[in-house]
Formats: structure tokens, C-alpha cells, sequence
């Protein structure tokens, strides 16, 4: 058996994926505006989505990419913003740790409706390799906030990015202004009934006062160091 | 004379001035001729190089379910379900599955799989609506991408890496020209 060469299979795809049915609809469509207000709100809010410019780490170094003009993403009407009160789109590039955890939802509650998040990185979609044993990662930022579209890769290349928006673009145009109240989402938070109860803390400091006052320190050996010790452990005779 | 002087003066900063605006433009005008380097993308997209780690492919039937690929993860990620089969005293692989979403593509499995069932593909576009389907299991991870220069939909360009000496638009490159420093023919440097 002969493997077929490139060109040969480029041209038996090209002639299996042509366009089927009635030609006629076809060329009614694409010279007649057959659409509703519905699409064409659509089509403008999918050919202006401004991201904000949110990046903790090194997923943001391949967005910066974007920016340049050997990808250029203005191509898709995305204009980088530095508000969240201007954005339509967070494309969380980069870890988020307990720490960052607050401003993220923060900056998330400040974008105006309609919004849209990528997650973009396995850090943000599960703590990708932080997800073992971090004691900071959060474990996926759809813990914090609505995540329309999960991008995987660690970082993705800028061409991933560019595929996740067109992802996106599809789904803003199947979205319809009269069905917005079912599109938001109502279980924003991941929580589910722990049984987890509050105990006391086992650190209560007592040990950095076991030395605090030098005048206890024995100054020789007939005095007797006068420290209470834990009940239970053994005197040191 | 010394108006004389000082009208010289001012002639020789505009020439001066004027030499300067022409550098200037000489480099804006030397852009005017190229042609953008703006990867069109969706009609337009590179190779990614011969070592590219994208997403693995995996075939079922080589695997020994060694577990290697979990012991060399630096997240203990792929999962292997097998069992010990005790009549034949062997493993029988069950299920095979890998999360994209954890994964970070360092390709430590591919390169320690004893029996190569692992491997990378040039895939990259694997942007999901849904975070659970990027946990692929052993069908979906055979699967081979669309290679770029096989998508008659594609206009395949080479990554500026690959281009012959002295070439940086890979748009008018012949196909069969090797790239700088090696000869992809003769397979000498």
C-alpha cells in the first residue's frame, strides 16, 4: 500500500467538504441581509469583545503575543482594556492564588453585562501542576467566577487563544437578547453542604512565651528554671 | 556680514533638518514595500516545529500499562485502569485517560514510554466549552489531528526558523526550498 501524497489528499478533502444542498439558498443568503435584530446585536457585540488586560503569569507572555503584530489580534475587534468597566471579555492568563482570589472576582464584578471569561492555562482551568500539592493555587478559576470557554495548554500557543475566541464568537451569536435571564448562570460558586466542623486553633502562642522574660533564664546552676511545663511531659531531673 | 552670517546659518540647519526627515522617512517608505508579517490566522496558520508538544496521541494497543507515565508526571496525571488477569498472570489494560486541563505538556511520558505508545501531535486547538471533555480517554486520545498542511482550508506557512537564508516572508517561498543551514535533501549541513 502507497501512502497518498499531500497534495492528493488535500484535493479529495477539498472536493468532500464543499458546500451541500440547494445552491440557490446559498446565494440568497450571501447577497440578501436575511437576519433578525437578534443576530445583528449578536454580530456587534462578537466583533467588539474587549478583553481586559489581566495576566498573573507566564500564560500572559504568550497573550502579550497578541498584542504584537505578527498575530494581531485587533483582527477580531479585540481591543485590549485596562478597566474592567470597559471590558467585555477576562481571559485569566496565569495562576491565581488565595491571594489574587479576591481582586479577580473583584474585577470580574466590576465588568458590565454581558461578560464573557476564558480560562486560559492549565492553571486556571484545575492548578494544572499546582493542583497536587500548592498550598496557595487555586484549584480553577470556575471556583471563583463563570467560565465560558476552557483553553488548555501550559501556556497555550497565541493560535490556541485565537481559536478559544472564535469558540467564543460562536457562542455569543447563539445567544438571544429575550432568553438572557436563563443564560446566567445560578450556581456561581462551587459549594456543596461540607460537614466540616470549627475547632480551636492548636496554635495559641504560648510557646513563644516560655522565653520571653530573660530574668527567668537560670543564672546559674542552683537556680531552678521556673517554667511551667505542659501537663503530661516528663521533668528533667 | 553678520546677517549674512546668520541667514547661512539658518539654511545649513534646514538642510540639516531636511537630512534628518529623510532618514526618517527612508526607514518609514523601506516598511511600505514589505508586506505585513501578520499570520492571517484562521486561513493562515504556521507548521508548529518538528518537535512541537502538543497534544498526545496514544495508542491502546501498544501499551504495556507499565505506569511509567504516571511515575515520571510531574502530577502523577495519566490513568491507567488495568487489571491482573490471573489465569494468564498478566496486566489487561481496561482504560487509558489523560486531562488536558491539568496536563502542562512537558513530555516526560512521551519520552520515557518503554514501548513509544505516546507521542506528541501538532495539535493545539483544544478549547472547550466544557472542562470535563478535556479529560480524553483512550479512543479520543488515538484520534490524529487535522495536520495544517493537509487542511485544504489552510494557507500552511513555514515559522521564520524555517525559512531559507535571507527570506522572512513566508508567503512566495518555494515549497521545496530547505531551510538555512541544513539541506532537507541531501541531509547534509
Amino acid at each position: 500500500m502507497t501512502t497518498p501524497s499531500v497534495t492528493s489528499v488535500r484535493d479529495l478533502r477539498e472536493a468532500s467538504c464543499g458546500p451541500v444542498g440547494p445552491q440557490v439558498t446559498t446565494d440568497l443568503s450571501e447577497n440578501i441581509i436575511m437576519t433578525s435584530l437578534d443576530d445583528l446585536h449578536n454580530w456587534a457585540r462578537l466583533s467588539s469583545l474587549w478583553p481586559l488586560l489581566y495576566g498573573t503569569a507566564c500564560c500572559f507572555i504568550e497573550f502579550a503575543a497578541l498584542l504584537g503584530s505578527r498575530f494581531d489580534f485587533d483582527r477580531f475587534g479585540l481591543v485590549p482594556r485596562s478597566s474592567p468597566r470597559q471590558a467585555d471579555l477576562l481571559i485569566v492568563a496565569g495562576t491565581v492564588t488565595m491571594k489574587m482570589a479576591p481582586a479577580l472576582v473583584r474585577l470580574y464584578e466590576q465588568m458590565p453585562e454581558p461578560k464573557y471569561v476564558i480560562a486560559m492555562g492549565a492553571c486556571t482551568i484545575t492548578g494544572g501542576m499546582f493542583s497536587a500539592d500548592s498550598t496557595t493555587a487555586v484549584r480553577g478559576v470556575d471556583k471563583l467566577i463563570p467560565v465560558d470557554l476552557y483553553l488548555p495548554g501550559c501556556p497555550p500557543r497565541p493560535e490556541a487563544i485565537f481559536d478559544a475566541v472564535i469558540k467564543l464568537r460562536k457562542k455569543v451569536m447563539n445567544e438571544s437578547v429575550l432568553e438572557r435571564g436563563k443564560q446566567q448562570q445560578t450556581h456561581r460558586y462551587f459549594t456543596v453542604t461540607h460537614k466540616m466542623r470549627r475547632i480551636d486553633s492548636q496554635i495559641t502562642g504560648k510557646y513563644l512565651d516560655a522565653y520571653a522574660n530573660l530574668n527567668q533564664l537560670p543564672q546559674n546552676d542552683n537556680q531552678q528554671l521556673n517554667i511551667r511545663l505542659p501537663e503530661g511531659s516528663r521533668q528533667v531531673s | 556680514m553678520t546677517t549674512n552670517n546668520s541667514i547661512f546659518g539658518y539654511l545649513k540647519e534646514v538642510v540639516k533638518s531636511a537630512k534628518y526627515l529623510a532618514q526618517g522617512f527612508s526607514v518609514t517608505f523601506d516598511h511600505m514595500k514589505r508586506r505585513p508579517i501578520t499570520v492571517q490566522y484562521p486561513y493562515e496558520k504556521l507548521i508548529p516545529s518538528e518537535r512541537y508538544r502538543g497534544r498526545i496521541h496514544y495508542e491502546f494497543d501498544k501499551c504495556i500499562a507499565c505506569e511509567v507515565c504516571v511515575r515520571v508526571c510531574p502530577i502523577n496525571l495519566p490513568v491507567v485502569d488495568w487489571v491482573m488477569n490471573k489465569k494468564s498472570k498478566k496486566k489487561e489494560l481496561r482504560n487509558y485517560s489523560i486531562d488536558f486541563g491539568v496536563c502542562i505538556f512537558c513530555g516526560n511520558c512521551v519520552e520515557y514510554c518503554p514501548t513509544n505508545c505516546l507521542s506528541h501531535t501538532e495539535e493545539y486547538e483544544l478549547s472547550t466549552f466544557d472542562r470535563h471533555q478535556l479529560n480524553f480517554d483512550n479512543v479520543a486520545l488515538g484520534r490524529l489531528p487535522t495536520s495544517v498542511t493537509m487542511d485544504p482550508s489552510v494557507y500552511a506557512l513555514r515559522e521564520l526558523a524555517y525559512l531559507p537564508k535571507g527570506e522572512m516572508d513566508p508567503h512566495d517561498v518555494d515549497k521545496l526550498a530547505s531551510r538555512e543551514g541544513i539541506d532537507w535533501f541531501t541531509k547534509e549541513k
